[in-house]
Order: structure tokens, then C-alpha cells, then sequence
């Protein structure tokens, strides 16, 4: 299948300030560089639903905006359906939409959605005939039937975002990027958003690039690219990354009192994650479940109820992230 | 007819117009300033007890500072603060993406809000001028003023995007636009007319581009420049070159560098 983005070895540095302290910490500022990426690389295919994640900082942002064309890496290459997005950068853009979340809205402020869109149809040359095909189809799927005329900023978040996958997707691009487009947005309008872009990689192929910290937008994605320190740390589907974390088991106890000594009992079981009133949550390997330890479960009175699960993907994602730390602590020190 | 570049300026024109009571209100408060520095040059030749000064009349100074305010945004664009907006918010990302470069969207959002205040504004005024204050318009003129207007439109939006693209550096530049105002103001005639200058300053001013900003145009619809207009329009041009170049070196320079502050 042909790939739609190629990423190799890209790095990426910004120069940032350090004001000293004191009253004339100003005058102090020291000049320091901070590595945004290093060394990033991966491909996407046609088609492909991509979740970008990472915490704050980790170069999700820089490495999207680089693929957009919109900053120049310091080193390594990009191609974009095969072409330079900078040499080539009118073809490149012409078949990107981009969804720049709540922040950094392409649909006009002051004026209706409407507007944005016949802007969006003339910029990109789209006929009339196509363009009105689209728009309905686009209003249907997303439900704006009753939203699109009116000024956007009486809209709502949701709708407002809703109208901003619109935009993107109205001169049909054959790769979308999104920034983070379900934050802060209601739950119907996030149903409505995913299951539209499910519905256009379906029918269209289009492929999808989103940063996101929305463990939803993640389980309906293909494959999770996973950014730390500018670093890809994983690169795989939902399945691989759970084997990565298969060999772990959440047990949760829920006891009838709340006394120390009793969730003492238990604490050796595994390593625990939560601990409240009534309540413990352990991360246990499968072979505990053989112990005699874990066998006092059923006999002891003083627990109400149990459940033995397996970690859910934002468990797993946790998981993730806290080895990431150790794993840059340790090559730090 | 879709064309990505009458796109920009469509939509900018309906944004402009989204609030026609404040764009009322732009236009005919344009005209405060004006009437301060007249009421200022009223005293000066009142207590000097001259009918001239360096040769310029008081009725031609009045003309001289309505002309002036009748085109105040063409003197102070606003493509700097556009900039410094795009960058520090981050919103240049929309533009960066889009299929025409961004000088174009930045200079097509600017253009036709111009256009509209040149339309509603300057051309209402200058024929109130013209018609009140009797003053001689040859067609040499009225092309020499045309030409002289749009070289000062040029050079002020280029001047304004040279400092605008600082805020990739800087990222605050209200600082430096404030002093670009004012030197403008004060070096390209905004407060007083070149011509007031002592010769050998003002001699040296005509080779800077501030004067073409106001002086040039406001001077050769009045009169007070009545001599060498073709030389003077020369220089103008040779500035709007210089500019334009400096312009691309900094902008492909900037693009470069850029680190979209705050996305």
C-alpha cells in the first residue's frame, strides 16, 4: 500500500529563555536549546487511522506541524505522498486538511460557518456542483443542519469543532491532521466526530493523524505512535501495546471495614496503585492468582467484593508513561 | 469564480463590514488628529504674525493635514500587528497550510478593508477639499498624487511587515511598532511638514522612505510640493524595490526560524 507520510530521523531543536532570579533576573536570562524531537522516524500508509500521543512537551505538536510543512526540521527528511512538503509545498497542502483544535480555529469567528466554507470552496478551486455534494453530505454526517448559518461564535464548542472537521475535509484531502480535536468537546458531538472520520477512511481512504489525549479517539485508531523527550517510544496497535503490559493483572478489594491491618494483608500481593477507604487497587503478575496469598481472598470475611481484571487501555497508557519516566531518569543519571 | 486569491479578499471583505457601526466610527474619528495639528499651526502663525512660513501658506497647511487624515490608515498598517498576532497566538498555522503563500493572505486581509476606507473615506474628503478649499488639480497631478498614494500604501505595509516578522524573535513587538509609528510620524511629515524642516535636514529626509509614506502624496495634492514630482516619485519607487527585497530576504529568513510561539 502507498505511503502517505515518511518521517526519517527528524530532529528538531528550539531555542528557549531561563530568566535568572533576583530583581534583575531579566538581565540574567540564560539562552538554552531544547531538543523538541530527536531523531524521529516512522511511515503511514493510505488509509491508516494514526493516535499521536504523549504528554505535554513531548513533540507531538512540533512533529504534526513539521509534517504540515509548517517548520522546517534541523536535520532528516519528510515526504508527503511522496513529495518535499517545502520544495513542493503548494501540492502538499493542497491535499492536507488540518484540525488545529479549539485554539487555533480556522472557521471565522465572526461570521457564520457558511462563510468559511464557500472561502474554503474558492480557495481550493472546488465547482459548485462538488462542493454543494460534499457540504450536504458533510452537514448530514455531522449533524449542523440547523448550526452552519448561524454567527460562530454563538456556536458551541462541539458544534464549533464540528464545523472545523467540515472545513478540513471539504477539498477532500488524502491525509488529515488533527491537534487534539475531541478536547473539552461534549460527549454526542465526540460520538458524532469519531464516527465521522471512521466513516470518511471508509468511504474515501482518507488517512487520519491525530494527537489526542482522549482514550476514545485511541481505540478507534489503527495504530499508536507514542512520543516522549522527542523520542518515539512505541509504534504498534492497541494488541501489541497491551502484550507489552500482558503479563499484569488490576486486582481491586473492596473490604467491609476500613482498617489498615487488613489491606496490609494483601499489599505484598502486588504493587499497589490505589489505596482509599474500603478500597485497594493492586497491579499483580497471572501467577500470583496460583498463591496461597491471593487463595485467603475467598475465605476472608472482611472482603465484601473483589474483581480481577485486565488493565483497560488508559491503565495501560499509565503504565507506559510512568516506564518512560524510569527509563529516562536511568538514562540520565 | 474560484480563485484562491479573490478568495482571501472576499472573505476579508465580509469580515471587515461583520460590524459596520465600528467601521463607521474608524473613519470619522480618523479625522481627531487632524484637527489638533491644525488648531496647533492656527496658533504658530497666529503668534509669529506671518502669512508664511519656509513659503507654505496657513490654508495650505489645513489642507495639508485634512489630506493627511483622510488617509491615516494608509500610513499606519496594520499588517505588523497582524503578524505579531499570528505568531504569538499561533493562528499562522491556518495560513501556513493553505495553498497560496502567507505575504498573500496577509496582504490580501489587509487590502480590501483599505480599499473600503480609500472608497468611503479619502475620496469623499479629497473632493470636499477640492470643491471648499479651490485648489488647482491638473491631470498631471491627479496621476501624480494616484501614483504617489499607492507608493506610500506599499512602502508603509512593507516598512510594517519588516517589523512584523521581528516577533518571531522578539514575539512582543508592541514596543517597536510604537516607535516605528512615531518615527514615521515625525520623519515622514505626519506632524509637521518636511518642507518646515531646515533644508539640510529635510534634504536628507527625502532620501529615506518615511517621507513617501505622508509627505509625497499630501504634499504634491496640495501644492506644496510643486517642483521635481517625476525625481521625487523615482525615489519612492526605488524604495518600494529596496523594500520589497528586504521584505523576501527577511521573510524567507523568518520561515526558517520559526517556532510558532504558543501552539
Amino acid at each position: 500500500m502507498e505511503n502517505i507520510i515518511e518521517v526519517k530521523d527528524v530532529k528538531k531543536r528550539f531555542k528557549t529563555y531561563e530568566s535568572g532570579s533576583g530583581a534583575l533576573g531579566f538581565f540574567r536570562r540564560k539562552n538554552s536549546w531544547k531538543n523538541a524531537l530527536n531523531g524521529v522516524s516512522f511511515e503511514v500508509k493510505k488509509g491508516e487511522i494514526i493516535a499521536l500521543l504523549g504528554r505535554n512537551g513531548s513533540g507531538k505538536s512540533t512533529l504534526i506541524k513539521i509534517i504540515s510543512g509548517i517548520l522546517y526540521p534541523d536535520s532528516g527528511t519528510v515526504r508527503i505522498f511522496g513529495l518535499d512538503p517545502w520544495k513542493e509545498r503548494i501540492k502538499v497542502v493542497k491535499d492536507i486538511g488540518v484540525v488545529f483544535g479549539s485554539t487555533h480555529p480556522q472557521v471565522f469567528w465572526d461570521l457564520p460557518p457558511i462563510d468559511t466554507f464557500k472561502y474554503i470552496r474558492d480557495l481550493y478551486e472546488i465547482n459548485d456542483k462538488d462542493y454543494n455534494k460534499r457540504l450536504d453530505e458533510l452537514v448530514k454526517m455531522l449533524d449542523l443542519k440547523e448550526v452552519y448559518k448561524r454567527q460562530t461564535r454563538q456556536l458551541s464548542l462541539g458544534e464549533r469543532m464540528k464545523c472545523e472537521i467540515v472545513a478540513a475535509i471539504l477539498q477532500m484531502p488524502k491525509l488529515v491532521i488533527m491537534d487534539e480535536p475531541t478536547v473539552g468537546v461534549d460527549l454526542p458531538s465526540r460520538i458524532s466526530i469519531t464516527k465521522a472520520i471512521l466513516n470518511l477512511r471508509k468511504k474515501l481512504g482518507i488517512t487520519f493523524v491525530m494527537t489526542t489525549h482522549v482514550v476514545d479517539d485511541i481505540i478507534n485508531s489503527d495504530r499508536i505512535i507514542i512520543l516522549d523527550h522527542g523520542i518515539k517510544l512505541f509504534d504498534g496497535t492497541q494488541e501489541q501495546l497491551k502484550n507489552k503490559f500482558d503479563k499484569i493483572a488490576i486486582l481491586e478489594l473492596y473490604f467491609t471495614e476500613n482498617m489498615p491491618a487488613l489491606k496490609k494483608n494483601y499489599l505484598k500481593l502486588g504493587k499497589v496503585i490505589e489505596s482509599k477507604e474500603g478500597y485497594i487497587k493492586i497491579e499483580v503478575k497471572p501467577d500470583t492468582i496460583k498463591s496461597s496469598a491471593f487463595m485467603k481472598i475467598f475465605n476472608d470475611k472482611s472482603i465484601r467484593d473483589y474483581r480481577l481484571s485486565e488493565p483497560g487501555l488508559s491503565s495501560i497508557l499509565e503504565m507506559a508513561y510512568k516506564g518512560i519516566d524510569k527509563k529516562f531518569k536511568k538514562n540520565k543519571q | 469564480m474560484s480563485n484562491p486569491y479573490l478568495a482571501v479578499l472576499k472573505i476579508n471583505i465580509k469580515g471587515a463590514t461583520a460590524y459596520k457601526v465600528d467601521f463607521a466610527l474608524y473613519t470619522l474619528f480618523n479625522m481627531l488628529k487632524s484637527l489638533i495639528l491644525i488648531f496647533v499651526f492656527y496658533a504658530v502663525y497666529q503668534f509669529s504674525n506671518v502669512s508664511t512660513l519656509n513659503g507654505i501658506t496657513f490654508s495650505s497647511i489645513m489642507i495639508y493635514f485634512f489630506v493627511i487624515g483622510s488617509m491615516d490608515y494608509i500610513t499606519g498598517s496594520a499588517i505588523a500587528m497582524t503578524l505579531q498576532a499570528d505568531i504569538k497566538e499561533g493562528s499562522i498555522t491556518n495560513s501556513l497550510i493553505r495553498p497560496i503563500s502567507y505575504i498573500s493572505i496577509v496582504f490580501l486581509s489587509t487590502i480590501p478593508i483599505d480599499l473600503l476606507l480609500f472608497i468611503f473615506t479619502t475620496i469623499p474628503i479629497l473632493v470636499l477639499i477640492y470643491l471648499i478649499a479651490g485648489i488647482h488639480l491638473s491631470g498631471f497631478i491627479i496621476i501624480a498624487f494616484a501614483i504617489g498614494i499607492l507608493i506610500a500604501y506599499i512602502i508603509s505595509n512593507l516598512l510594517s511587515f519588516i517589523v512584523g516578522s521581528l516577533s518571531i524573535y522578539f514575539v512582543d513587538i508592541q514596543g517597536m511598532l510604537e516607535g516605528t509609528i512615531w518615527i514615521t510620524e515625525i520623519l515622514g511629515g505626519g506632524i509637521v511638514p518636511i518642507m518646515l524642516f531646515p533644508k539640510i535636514i529635510s534634504s536628507v529626509l527625502m532620501l529615506t522612505p518615511f517621507p513617501f509614506i505622508i509627505f509625497v502624496p499630501a504634499g504634491i495634492f496640495t501644492g506644496i510640493i510643486n517642483a521635481n514630482i517625476i525625481n521625487i516619485l523615482i525615489v519612492g519607487i526605488v524604495w518600494v524595490i529596496i523594500l520589497a527585497l528586504i521584505s523576501k530576504i527577511v521573510w524567507k529568513r523568518v520561515s526558517k526560524n520559526m517556532n510558532v510561539v504558543g501552539v
